[in-house]
């Protein structure tokens, strides 16, 4: 089943047991106990886009359900602010703190992040308690006035189908925003941040949305829960809180459209089962989070996938085709033909030092467009460095270098990508747990014109990018010949074939310069020939490459130019065959031969 | 080429991650005190061979047996119990300790045990590479990049292994080092130790060993006696960088 | 200036359990980057079996060592079920939730079996409070960070001097050449666990004679402890106890001078704003980023 049939089927059943529970005269307490489950769906939900997709785990979501909750609270008793505004005051404030509490994602990963977030919820928390004036300490905010909007009062018949609404509208936006350009951004850099920053993507801000949306949710079920239960107090918004949240999405599912949903289904019914055993109940809880992890790491949902994938899904073999595909227009691929200027990339003096050691040394550059110019030299003479360089993955200590006559030393990676500068990654960086169309999808993400709103709202032209860059993409992989592999997940594909692909999707960037690092390394000899024949073709189109290599054979055929690093200064550069012949890099490179002082006829070695 | 007690017997071997061959089913041996080098290009599955045969990571498939009991399957710290001792890939020193307590380390194994013993080597592996003993106190990090490797390397020695394995020896190594290098495992292995080096280098490991295996793409391509195998022209072309010789 | 020295010496106290407590997460860290997550409640499970053990008529000293072995044990046990299975891979969490569970089912089957209420553990050391300066405070208190230094001192020795520690900061720097020298990896990350679990349980009985032992009484030092790990750099002993006792200083001052309910409030805040001006921590080693 596509995800498309999957968000509809899921959509219209949950649609319909709303509907029907609500027509079989259901009891208060029934009802009562669907709306607070409904209610805190729309959290869990807003917490999967965060774990499941950008990758980010958040133990404090409880404080920012309750700082939604407290804020419509407060200003529905103090300012007798009516429903709807102060709900949507709610959502903003709790935006605007996820918003803060993203900014350290930037700089910390994994273990901190939680602690940050663990950290924010006991402040949080500690808050409600000791600011008395504001929040009323320990007793909390009463005396809610039932809401009203559009002239109704939201009695709890007419609330039931609020929370409904609500609900319905988190699990739309949940499918539009997973299945669309930020969505497949927030997975990419869950899975490789490098990779992520060379395809132009703005790290910190595909992170910001993430926890900004799923605050946004988590402040929406706050004000619903305040308007449902017209009374708040500390104890529904503790860290115990959090963690029941994580669970509920980790049973479930993380990362699977209805997870959530079932998650919170089952623990909130499991809840209500155990109500009466007290302390046992969070003696339970703690047994079924272990045993769930156990168990199906993958929740639910991802557990019941992998089982009928395994069971209904043939292995079957897939058709590698030829490449570089000659049936694709380059020019659909790679845009207009790019126009030659005098010098596509120059470095200046170019230098990086980790600690003490000067990695880069003083290193010149001048690369002209549409030539291959090759960096070559022993292990750890600085070539990567360089490239790492180039592509805005390292700042220069010192020195200079200019893109197309644009100084570009110190910009940051995602902006040289936007720019045109490609790269591929000496250890192939795919985003192992995406599929090999997807891998190429993520590269088209800062060409899309519609931006946010548009998306959500999935606007005429949102639809019409979204098949252009499919198509695009499909092209790609048959200008790769991988077109068969479409669906497949990217870790799956033999090594070969991932080098293809990752060179796919720098394409996918319409690069005017592409930073190949060691693209030869593990290929067989025939591919090693097709790659040499991609990059002919590449530059005769007009693209730049700038080639790190160990593959002698392949650099001195396919370059214009070679420069030879070593310890991180040039000692060479020039034409392949001119270079080929300086004593100083066959020494370098080659060594110099007599180790055991053998005669040279018989060791084969260069003089 | 096989001797009558291979030292090393690797046979069948796969090695995969995830759904990805590394290694593709190979066979390999090593004779007492035999010099046997793996060339290939970067990529070619060399070091995930090793990394099976000393236990790093499992193997998927195949057997991997030592002085003819079989190790495949084993974990690392048990195989080196049994004899084998790795320089790995990148020197891995432990350079937030000093120079001797990376000594003690390669020596952990034996403490204890043979403490004796483990004296008189320190000193023997000191005395084949004098820098170390100036720098005993210093801090592994803060040595440069020969030096490191000549601590590999003692660290690995100090195990008193029957079988040294040298991954990449020249990464990141000037000729002038590697010149300093080589020499010492043909030394070792004069005195009986057999060693099994991967090497990138092709034209050095050549050099150096009696047989030599090619590997490419998870396979081994040839092998057979190193000096022959450097005038093959399929190696010259491929891995030492020239053109057919006219 | 008497009420400067109480906020003082009751401050050390205080800091002295979190360096405690915090070492234990380091020492944990440093093998296996990922920890018990809710070491707080091994601290915890520590002061309340040494209630026990007493209550059962053993002597005091007998009975920390044993709740000492006890805890060790279970150190031991969560590290071998809940956190090796769950940290395969390079930034694997699934170590934290395993952990956070086994808290929850530590302190709720703590609840259900020893009761809600704190029972005190009898000391000598906190019969009479020692006066000077206008501050009182009880020996036991002072024990702490005393412990504390002490331990990290010990812990630094017994990592440079002896076999074990040069191996565990071996398992610690790099696990595959650690396993190449012929060390167990796995057994030395079970040592470790066993050792931190010690340590905290130590924590948590030195202090119970002071505060009682209750089985809520862990968990928040524990969150605080490894904030305090995190924000020391969680790559040395010395910067973790430094860290810890100026956090447990820092803590008294606050609720001296603006109130006893700000504490966790501008603690934590603190603690954040500190981890984003240096994110490796302040005595934390800035990682060169590998492209």
């Amino acid at each position: 089943m596509t995800p498309r049939r999957q968000f509809l089927a899921i959509l219209f059943a949950g649609i319909a047991f709303i509907v029907v529970f609500r027509m079989i005269e259901p009891s208060n307490y029934q009802i009562g106990l669907l709306m607070r489950c409904m209610i805190l769906m729309i959290v869990t939900i807003g917490l999967n886009i965060l774990i499941g997709h950008a990758g980010l785990v958040s133990l404090g979501q409880a404080a920012l359900y309750g700082l939604g909750a407290y804020v419509a609270a407060w200003l529905a008793v103090k300012g007798d602010v009516s429903f709807m505004p102060a709900v949507i005051a709610g959502i903003v404030v709790t935006a605007l703190f996820g918003a803060a509490l993203a900014y350290p994602t930037v700089r910390v990963k994994g273990v901190y992040l939680a602690v940050i977030t663990i950290a924010f919820g006991l402040v949080f928390q500690n808050i409600l308690v000791e600011w008395i004036s504001v929040t009323g300490g320990s007793q909390g905010l009463t005396g809610i006035p039932r809401g009203e909007a559009f002239g109704v009062r939201l009695t709890r018949r007419i609330y039931y189908w609020v929370v409904a609404v609500c609900l319905v509208i988190a699990f739309i936006l949940q499918y539009n925003i997973i299945y669309s350009r930020y969505g497949r951004a927030m997975r990419a850099t869950a899975q490789s941040e490098n990779a992520s920053r060379a395809l132009g993507i703005n790290i910190g801000w595909i992170r910001t949305l993430a926890f900004v949306l799923s605050a946004m949710l988590a402040g929406l079920a706050g004000g619903l829960y305040t308007f449902l239960n017209l009374f708040v107090n500390y104890e529904t918004f503790t860290f115990f809180h959090s963690i029941t949240f994580l669970l509920m999405v980790i049973l479930g599912g993380t990362g699977t459209l209805f997870g959530p949903v079932l998650g919170t289904s089952i623990l909130t019914y499991i809840a209500e089962v155990l109500q009466d055993l007290k302390e046992w109940q969070i003696f339970a809880y703690g047994m079924l989070l272990a045993i769930i992890m156990f168990v199906m790491p993958k929740g639910i949902v991802g557990s019941v996938a992998a089982l009928t994938q395994r069971f209904t899904a043939k292995p079957r073999a897939r058709a590698t085709e030829s490449w570089p595909s000659r049936d694709v227009p380059l020019d659909t691929l790679l845009g207009a033909r790019t126009k030659s200027t005098d010098s596509a990339l120059k470095a200046d003096k170019l230098t990086i030092q980790f600690g003490g050691l000067t990695a880069v040394d003083q290193v010149m550059l001048d690369v002209k467009p549409g030539t291959v110019h090759a960096l070559i030299g022993p292990n750890g003479a600085g070539k990567s460095s360089v490239l790492n360089l180039i592509s805005g993955f390292y700042s220069p200590t010192s020195g200079a270098v200019t893109f197309q006559g644009e100084s570009i030393a110190g910009t940051p990676s995602h902006l040289l990508a936007r720019k045109g500068i490609a790269r591929t990654f000496q250890n192939t960086e795919l985003f192992g747990q995406m599929s090999v169309l997807d891998n190429v999808l993520v590269a088209f993400h800062c060409q899309y014109q519609s931006q946010l709103i548009g998306t959500v709202l999935r606007l005429p032209r949102f639809t019409r990018e979204e098949k252009m860059y499919l198509d695009r993409a499909r092209q790609l992989l048959a200008f790769v010949g991988l077109s068969d592999y479409a669906d497949e997940l990217a870790s799956n594909l033999p090594f070969g074939h991932q080098r293809r692909l990752e060179i796919a999707r720098a394409l996918a960037l319409q690069p005017k310069l592409l930073l190949l690092d060691e693209p030869a390394a593990g290929l067989t000899h025939a591919e090693i020939e097709d790659l040499k024949t991609l990059i002919r073709m590449l530059t005769e189109y007009g693209v730049t490459v700038i080639l790190v290599e160990h593959h002698v054979e392949m650099v001195m055929t396919v370059s214009d130019h070679v420069t030879v690093l070593d310890y991180g200064k040039v000692i060479a550069s020039g034409p392949a065959s001119t270079v080929q012949k300086n004593p100083q890099v066959i020494e370098a490179y080659f060594g110099t031969g007599g180790i055991l002082a053998k005669p040279a006829a018989t060791t084969g070695q260069p003089a | 080429m096989s001797g009558a007690n291979p030292l090393l017997q690797v046979a069948g071997l796969r090695v995969t991650y995830g759904r990805i061959e590394a290694v593709r089913g190979i066979d390999l041996e090593v004779a007492q005190g035999e010099f046997v080098g793996v060339i290939g290009s970067n990529g070619a599955g060399k070091s995930s061979a090793l990394r099976a045969i000393t236990g790093v990571v499992p193997p998927a498939a195949g057997t991997v047996s030592f002085e003819g009991q079989a190790i495949s399957g084993m974990r690392s710290h048990t195989i080196v119990g049994r004899g084998i001792a790795m320089v790995p890939e990148g020197r891995q020193i432990f350079s937030d300790q000093t120079v001797e307590d990376n000594l003690v380390l390669g020596s952990y194994v034996r403490i204890g045990q043979d403490d004796a013993g483990v004296k008189a080597d320190t000193d023997r592996v000191l005395t084949l590479f004098p820098r170390l003993r100036e720098r005993l106190a210093q801090q592994a990090g803060s040595l440069s990049g020969g030096e490191q490797q000549m601590l590999a390397i003692a660290r690995g020695l100090l195990s008193r292994p029957k079988l040294l394995i040298v991954d990449e020896l020249s990464l990141g190594l000037a000729p002038r080092i590697l010149e300093m290098l080589f020499p010492v495992l043909v030394d070792l292995n004069r005195e009986g130790l057999s060693i099994l080096l991967v090497e990138q280098m092709a034209s050095y490991a050549l050099q150096v060993t009696h047989r030599t295996y090619v590997m490419e793409n998870g396979r081994i391509l040839m092998h057979g006696k190193s000096a022959e195998l450097a005038n093959d022209s399929r190696v010259l072309d491929a891995y030492l960088g020239r053109h057919r010789p006219a | 200036m008497g009420e400067i020295l109480q906020y003082l010496l009751s401050g050390l106290s205080l800091g002295g359990i979190y360096a405690l407590v915090a070492l234990g997460f380091y020492i944990m860290w440093a093998v296996s980057n990922a920890a018990n997550f809710t070491h707080g409640d091994i601290y915890m499970l520590g002061a309340i079996l040494a209630v026990v053990f007493v209550a059962m008529g053993m002597p005091l000293v007998v009975a920390t060592l044993a709740a000492m072995a006890v805890c060790a044990i279970v150190g031991a046990l969560i590290e071998r079920i809940l956190v090796r299975p769950f940290n395969k891979e390079p930034n694997a969490i699934g170590w934290m939730l395993t952990t956070i569970a086994a808290g929850i089912v530590i302190e709720s089957g703590a609840t259900v079996t020893y009761g809600p209420l704190g029972r005190p553990l009898d000391s000598p050391l906190a019969h009479t409070p020692i006066r000077a300066g206008g501050a009182g405070i009880y020996p036991q208190e002072l024990i702490l960070p005393l412990v504390a230094i002490a331990l990290m001192i010990g812990l630094e020795l017994f990592y440079k001097r002896t076999i074990l520690g040069r191996a565990m900061r071996a398992v610690a720097f790099n696990r595959v050449a650690a396993g190449l020298m012929g060390i167990d990896v796995n057994k030395i990350a079970l040592i470790a666990y066993a050792l931190a679990a010690a340590i905290g349980a130590l924590a948590g009985i030195l202090i119970a004679p002071v505060i009682q032992a209750v089985p809520t009484m862990g968990a928040l030092i524990g969150l605080k402890a490894f904030g305090v790990a995190i924000v020391a750099g969680i790559s040395n002993a010395r910067g973790v106890v430094i860290v810890g006792i100026c956090y447990g200083v820092i803590e008294k001052f606050i609720e001296g001078y603006i109130s006893t309910g700000a504490r966790n409030a501008v603690g934590f805040t603190l603690m954040i704003l500190v981890l984003l001006a240096f994110p490796q921590g302040i005595f934390g080693r800035k990682e060169i980023a590998k492209v």
